[in-house]
């Protein structure tokens, strides 16, 4: 009995935070700009609407030709198929990442981002640069 | 080391291997965890360190050609289960304090990364690998602590009967 009870809390604990680690999306409409830079220059620079309940990745996934990372950190054009986890763009357009020497720094209005495509909230008017960076490097 | 032992630490490092590549497919759900803990239980200190190792090697050549960013944390990481396990929880054979161990290994596995990642990218701000790995911490401690909790009892009575040959017979004769 004591066993199921703890598995019960545990569970429920588990659901708890997988629900509040969960984005909920753009609070209200808007529009950003995105920016595509190579490391070298930019090659994409646009300006995208929103719609509430929008996460920046659903925004580029919509608009934009990704390749992602499957589980092993292959690249995979299966964007959507996630099964749990943070989606990890390795590809927009043309401009491709290995995720081993190099990754798609994100930037929002210059600052570097701390969280994952998926996590960030969009707010009306923010810029938001894909930076290919070289691991190791500055 | 007797053959006996030798042949038995090899069947528990294929065990060991082969669930992780079954469940690879499921983000951090495994019973790597369990196992570990089991194993702590039957063999020594030294056996295992051989055996994290050996497991270490085989998994970092099979998935990214021992590349020391992942290989070193992944064996100061697994590691810490028989050191904790003999140390500080005194070989307790007690599924609920081993759950609770497992529970917190989940969350320091993933840190156990984030030296060796900061130093791979050059990017030394910790909080982006503490918020992106937390899910899988989650996912990683409430499996260790299921798994724990249900299969470690059932799989150390299972272990013990392969490990000890005259328990074997004495249970084949229904003499326990």
């Amino acid at each position: 009995m004591k066993k199921i009870v703890l598995t019960f809390v545990v569970l429920l604990s588990f659901v708890g935070l997988f629900l509040l680690l969960q984005n909920r999306g753009a609070e209200n409409d808007g529009e950003v700009i995105i920016i595509v830079h190579d490391g070298e220059k930019v090659v994409l620079e646009e300006t995208f609407s929103y719609y509430q309940g929008d996460t920046l990745f659903d925004l580029v996934n919509e608009h934009l030709d990704l390749v992602c990372a499957n589980s092993s950190y292959k690249p995979s054009e299966e964007c959507n198929d996630l099964l749990l986890g943070s989606p990890v763009i390795l590809g927009i357009n043309d401009v491709i990442t290995d995720w081993t020497s190099s990754y798609f720094a994100i930037y929002i209005n210059d600052t570097y981002s701390n969280l994952g495509v998926d996590m960030i909230e969009l707010e009306d008017g923010d810029v938001v640069r894909f930076e290919v960076q070289e691991v190791g490097g500055e | 080391m007797e053959t006996r032992k030798m042949i038995l630490l090899a069947f528990a490092i294929s065990i060991l291997f082969v669930q992780e590549q079954v469940l690879a497919f499921l983000p951090n759900i495994q019973f790597t965890v369990v196992l570990l803990l089991v194993y702590s239980s039957v063999f020594s200190k030294k056996e295992m360190f051989i055996l994290i190792f050996v497991y270490v090697f085989l998994d970092s050549m099979y998935y990214g050609g021992l590349n020391p960013f992942y290989m070193i944390p992944m064996l100061l990481a697994w590691s810490l289960i028989p050191i904790v396990h003999h140390g500080f929880l005194k070989h307790t054979k007690n599924e609920y304090i081993l759950a609770i161990f497992a529970l917190i290994f989940g969350f320091v596995y993933g840190w156990m990364f984030i030296p060796f990642h900061m130093i791979q990218t050059s990017i030394m701000n910790p909080i982006p690998y503490l918020v992106g790995d937390l899910l899988f911490e989650v996912i990683m401690g409430t499996t260790g602590f299921l798994t724990v909790l249900w299969v470690y009892k059932p799989l150390i009575n299972l272990f013990a009967l392969a490990y000890d040959t005259e328990l074997y017979h004495r249970v084949s004769r229904n003499e326990l």
